[in-house]
């Protein structure tokens, strides 16, 4: 099957019983998903495919068949962050950032519907993501952030 | 295991039949987030799965009866302006879905009728507001109120070459209201209670969701309380959150809750 | 606008956070991402019975699975493997007994879950498959499964430690006191759930083997597993990458450690190991029960405290958790003055998985005790809660403080970050309002393997630090501490930077490695900064004088690569402990305490018993504070993991011993929607026995958010006639059950 990863096309031939997060990982070698609970509570292994932010333990990997898939790499550079990753790290949201994939996307899907959310909007839309480390204070702040930068 | 991505509806009527015929139990993807994990995990041992994620069925038509397929993900009920006039009780279900953005995208509301779990939103609700169930085979397509489809805890009335290809609701603009109660944001619902005109469905207290007709908005509390008292034992509900006993005291307040709620909206 | 912001955020430097954009960006390496070439993937067989004898266990049907490898129950491993070192010191040092553990049972199992055979195969897959084709024999024995079966009998078979913290008279003062009361106490069990599950990779190359893992004790797991796989330790290297959350998880004991080790060897090819999420969930800790008796004057003040505690910790393991049991009884009574304490607790071995180290570290359960004991004295003298707490703190001028146990409170001010927590909490209308004083112990830690039979370890391991010079212009900074996620990087960097001169981006930290690092004890504690830390700057230190010997003027990367040139890379290295007390009265196994205190503010719906958070605030006091961003990250963590704790977090068994929280959907760790934003306040008691003055932050934050909401709902239970809180965590059930039952 083929499908376009962070604008790469490539073919793969998963097991019909591999989830697409063991596809883009252990096929394509891709550290931003990540596998944190295979149950879709974590939201480590989120990906955009088709534009739709999603957990990507939960799709078996032929029906991503020719997706589109981005994942947390394809957001920005270093040099040019995307602004939801430059409120991220100007905040400290996170420690160990494991949960990163999850809670970026999950935060740049929010603004992009949703450009000057409330806090009780900020932390909906988080809630999909669980973070081990923070306990979400600096998180919610970089939301509000990049929603400000915008 | 053979996986089949359909492209169409009949695709996966055909792959259902071939599977039943040869006598194994196939399982029907929609939006996957609990089939998947439990395959992954080998709690769900499926010989055969037929995958609808590429059949199309996605689509959302409202009508004087609102028609959702199969793939219809609680976001895209969030996001229709005529769901949300006209079924506002369904909007305010699948709002208050957990799971985060991705499941809202992801969920679909006839998955979580085929799973048939006491511990979820939609089935109150689908019941209260007189679902029917579109249930099709490579033989022919019925019609099934959605009360009669649930059978018991994780069970339909569903042979194995049949899949839900879409539900139609009628139009319930007013007086309706819902309240869910959970524990944390991961938690799955507790109890759920679904306020429609003159009944109340709860959800979270037995086997599949009860109708308590009202004889009165007043009488809610003692309407509910007797009719779970008369409640067999084998069927009242209970799981690791709660003890039936829990349930028992909570339910009558949940559901006054939701009347409230419906009478605000009316 | 756009671009203006872009600019800016591409200078690094303004991020916190060191290699940040590794993280952000998705490059960061985690362990599940270290992949060498023909890697086997093991998976373990876990018993399905609590508490039975192996009559047989068949690897025939496994061994012919497509893609299995190896595979190897306990009779076959036992003539591979030694048995499993302590990993706390010996028991016996505090008051336990000792059993020989081997890492594969031969003849009985002892929990639901306990590994009986593993499988090496060519993909997961393969190793699950082949993991379940193994056939297991049982012959059913009794099982123990909690704490008040014991209590019904306790048989003594089941004591593997007894402690005892014992001042004063308190049974004479308990008896004749006017003003007493008893209450019982529980904690549920509950576990660390870091978002990455544990995951190592082992490589044996016929010389050498080298183990990637995440994990917070490289040396120590350098040194178990050159004992258990009978290797010296300089054929072992230790790799840590990036680690995912820790929280006490991840330190040295659990048996794979050593099974993927074996494998490796026995197949001569690397074997990858990543934990599952229902297998994380099986450890835990924390649980206990507490029967006190309390005496006090009619002015609120505590007069005398007895309290039988029973411990239960899972089956007996080697790992470090069972070791928290002794520290919940040393830490009593916390922050207050009892005149006449009486503290006995039977630590009890039952048939559930063995504790692990978490979070808290036994310091959170007598914060929970003391903090309710505290607001039923209020309660019972009508005197205002806070002003209770005032009566009976210690004072600045108490300390040093000669805990009962012997522990020796350093330094804090008490009454201090008391007044200033309530003057921060911002008096949000709510159902019920609660306060918590906490006091951490922290900095304790015992050297890599074991301390020497007979040894007390009574003074605190030092850490080491490496700093030199390097050829391409920057210094490099080696230490034994590691990072799970919490950032002490960075304050190490800075120290390094400060002590030198120096940008922090002219540093570069090693961590992790135990072929380049001196040897420590890695993350445990809360000392990476105050004791690793004081090391880096030790080091840092030497290397300057060393520099300004040789007339070298202020370092920049010319200069530090003349200097290589010159001198090669003028390596020193500092290893530092803080000064032990004189007075030989004190078990100083830590060396500061942390301090705080929290206000909550609950809603309680009585209708249902759920409880909501609205504020949580603290005014925390670390000693001084090098980094504020990082003290706060981790005040936050552990606030968050306390919220938890409080009021949904448990490790739940049912009655054959199975775990079924073994999911997010079961085992409710707090989200972002659970949680208001926390406020919170600094104040600084400089420790006086460490270097730099700070303190550990990271474990403190639990036990006060904890016992501050407990006491928050117990405020609203009692406003409309509720009974009083004595458990935790306080699910609407139990919150609940305390409420009286109105005919609505
Ligand atoms: C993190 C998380 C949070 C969640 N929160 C909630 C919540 O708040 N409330 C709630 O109610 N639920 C919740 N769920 C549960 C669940 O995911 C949803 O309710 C969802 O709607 C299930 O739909 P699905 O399409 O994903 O189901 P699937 O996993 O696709 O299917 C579920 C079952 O139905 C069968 N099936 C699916 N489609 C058909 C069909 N067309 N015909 C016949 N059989 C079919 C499948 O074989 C399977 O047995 C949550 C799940 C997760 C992972
Ligand atoms: S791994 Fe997919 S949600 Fe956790
Ligand atoms: S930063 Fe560690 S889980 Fe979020």
């Amino acid at each position: 099957m083929r499908l376009q990863v962070d604008g790469a096309h490539v073919q793969i031939d998963p097991d019909p019983e591999d989830t697409l997060v063991d596809v883009l990982r252990d096929e394509l070698g891709s550290t931003a998903v990540r596998v944190g609970c295979r149950n879709g509570d974590c939201g480590t292994c989120t990906a955009l495919v088709d534009g739709q932010c999603v957990k990507t333990c939960l799709v078996l990997a032929g029906r991503a068949e020719g997706a589109r898939v981005e994942t947390l790499a394809s957001l920005g550079t270093e040099t040019n962050p995307h602004p939801v990753q430059e409120a991220f790290l100007a905040e400290y949201a996170f420690q160990c950032g494991f949960c990163l994939p999850g809670m970026i996307l999950s935060a740049v899907t929010l603004l992009a519907d949703t450009p000057s959310p409330s806090d009780a909007e900020i932390r909906n839309a988080l809630s999909g993501n669980l973070c081990r480390c923070t306990g979400y204070v600096n998180a919610v702040r970089a939301v509000r952030r990049a929603a400000a930068a915008r | 295991m053979t996986t089949t991505f359909a492209r169409s509806l009949d695709e996966a009527l055909t792959a259902l039949a071939e599977s039943a015929a040869a006598g194994a139990k196939p399982v029907v993807v929609s939006g996957g987030t609990l089939c998947v994990p439990a395959m992954v995990r080998g709690e769900l041992d499926a010989a055969d799965v037929v995958d609808l994620g590429r059949t199309g069925l996605n689509t959302l038509a409202v009508g004087s009866v609102i028609e959702l397929g199969a793939l219809v993900s609680y976001q895209q009920v969030i996001s229709s302006p005529r769901v949300r006039a006209e079924l506002p009780l369904l909007h305010r279900m699948a709002s208050g879905i957990t799971g985060g953005i991705q499941i809202r995208n992801q969920g679909t509301l006839v998955g979580a009728l085929c799973a048939a779990r006491p511990q979820s939103d939609a089935l109150a609700v689908l019941v209260a507001l007189q679902a029917e169930a579109v249930v099709v085979s490579a033989s022919g397509t019925r019609t099934a109120p959605v009360a009669d489809l649930l059978v018991s805890p994780g069970t339909t009335h569903l042979a194995a070459d049949e899949l839900v290809a879409g539900l139609r609701i009628p139009a319930c603009l007013h007086g309706t209201g819902y309240v869910k109660l959970k524990f944390a944001e991961s938690s799955w619902p507790v109890v759920t209670a679904a306020a429609v005109q003159d009944r109340v469905v709860l959800g979270g207290v037995a086997g599949t969701p009860q109708v308590v007709p009202l004889p009165s908005r007043r009488e809610v509390r003692a309407a509910v309380v007797d009719h779970l008292d008369a409640l067999p034992t084998e069927h009242r509900w209970a799981d690791l959150r709660a003890p039936w006993a829990y349930r028992r005291r909570v339910a009558p307040e949940i559901a006054a809750r939701a009347v409230e709620l419906a009478e605000e909206a009316r | 606008m756009m671009s203006a912001v872009n600019a800016a955020a591409a200078d690094p430097a303004r991020w916190p956070k060191r290699n940040a954009f590794e993280f952000a960006g998705g490059t960061a390496v985690f362990i599940d991402d270290v992949r060498p070439s023909v890697l086997l993937h093991m998976a373990v067989v876990r018993s399905s019975r609590a508490h039975a004898r192996l009559r047989r266990v068949d690897t025939a049907q496994a061994k012919a699975v497509p893609g299995a490898v190896r595979v190897l129950e306990g009779r076959e491993a036992s003539l591979h493997l030694r048995p499993l070192p302590y990993q706390f010191g010996d028991p016996e040092m505090i008051g336990g007994r000792r059993i020989v553990l081997e890492a594969l049972p031969v003849d009985e199992v002892r929990y639901v879950g306990e590994p009986i055979a593993i499988v090496a195969a060519e993909s997961p897959r393969a190793a699950r498959r082949a993991a379940a084709a193994v056939v297991v024999d049982y012959e059913d024995l009794p099982a123990l499964l909690d704490a008040r079966a014991f209590l019904a009998d306790p048989d003594p078979i089941h004591v593997i430690a007894e402690n005892e913290v014992v001042s004063g008279a308190a049974d004479e003062v308990l008896r004749t006191a006017e003003h007493r009361f008893g209450a019982e106490f529980a904690l549920g069990r509950s576990s660390t759930a870091p978002i990455e599950p544990r995951g190592y990779v082992a490589a044996w190359d016929g010389t050498r083997l080298t183990v990637h893992a995440t994990h917070q004790q490289p040396h120590q797991l350098r040194t178990e597993l050159a004992e258990v796989l009978d290797l010296p330790a300089h054929a072992i290297r230790v790799v840590v990458p990036n680690v995912g959350g820790a929280f006490g998880l991840k330190m040295t004991g659990p048996v794979e450690e050593p099974l993927v080790c074996l494998l490796s060897m026995l197949c001569g090819r690397p074997v990858k190991w990543i934990e599952s999420r229902a297998e994380c969930f099986l450890g835990g800790g924390r649980e206990q029960l507490h029967q006190v008796e309390v005496a006090h004057a009619a002015d609120g003040r505590l007069l005398a405290l007895r309290d039988q505690v029973v411990i239960p910790v899972g089956a007996e393991a080697v790992s470090p958790g069972w070791r928290q049991a002794y520290v919940s009884t040393a830490s009593f009574p916390t922050a207050y003055v009892v005149p006449h304490l009486d503290i006995r607790s039977r630590v009890v071995a039952t048939n559930l998985p063995p504790w692990h180290s978490c979070r808290g570290f036994g310091k959170e359960a007598p914060v929970f005790v003391m903090e309710r004991i505290l607001d039923m004295v209020a309660r019972r003298t009508g005197l205002d809660p806070a002003e209770v707490r005032r009566r009976n703190l210690l004072r600045p001028e108490d300390l040093p403080h000669r805990m009962a146990s012997g522990y020796r409170m350093d330094s804090a001010d008490l009454p201090t970050v008391l007044n200033r927590v309530l003057e921060l909490d911002g008096g949000a209308e709510a159902d019920g309002v609660g306060i918590a004083v906490e006091v951490t112990p922290e900095g304790g830690g015992h050297a890599g393997g074991r301390s020497r039979p007979g040894a007390t370890p009574t003074v605190a391991a030092p850490e080491a630090a490496a700093v030199l010079l390097r050829s391409d212009g920057q210094v490099e900074v080696r230490t034994g501490v590691t990072n799970p996620g919490g950032g002490n990087d960075i304050a190490l960097v800075r120290l390094a930077a400060g002590e030198l001169g120096l940008s922090p981006d002219s540093i570069r930290l090693v961590q992790g490695d135990t072929d380049l690092c001196p040897p420590g004890t890695g993350n445990a504690s809360s000392r990476g900064v105050a004791i690793g830390g004081a090391a880096v700057v030790l080091a840092a230190r030497a290397l300057a004088d060393t520099v300004s010997r040789l007339g070298a003027g202020p370092l920049t990367e010319s200069t530090i690569a003349e200097l290589v040139v010159r001198y090669g890379p003028l390596e020193h290295v500092r290893e530092y402990r803080p000064d032990p007390p004189e007075d030989l009265e004190y078990r100083y196994s830590y060396p500061y305490f942390s301090s705080g205190a929290y206000v909550a503010r609950v809603d309680v719906d009585r209708a249902t018993g759920r409880v909501r958070l609205r504020s949580l605030t603290a005014v925390h006091d670390c000693g001084r504070v090098i980094e504020p961003v990082l003290v706060e990250g981790q005040l936050h963590g552990a606030m968050a993991m306390g919220v938890g704790l409080a009021l949904s977090e448990e490790s739940r068994f049912d009655a054959r011993g199975v775990l079924q929280a073994s999911s997010f959907k079961e085992y409710l760790a707090p989200r972002a929607n659970d949680l208001p934003d926390f406020v919170i306040g600094h104040h600084e008691t400089r420790a006086p026995h460490t270097l730099l003055g700070a303190k550990g932050a990271g474990e403190s934050g639990l036990g006060g958010a904890l016992a501050a909401i407990a006491n928050a709902v117990d405020d609203a239970l009692a406003r409309c006639g509720g009974r009083e809180v004595t458990s935790i965590p306080l699910d609407p059930p139990t919150v609940l059950a305390l409420l009286p039952e109105v005919d609505q």
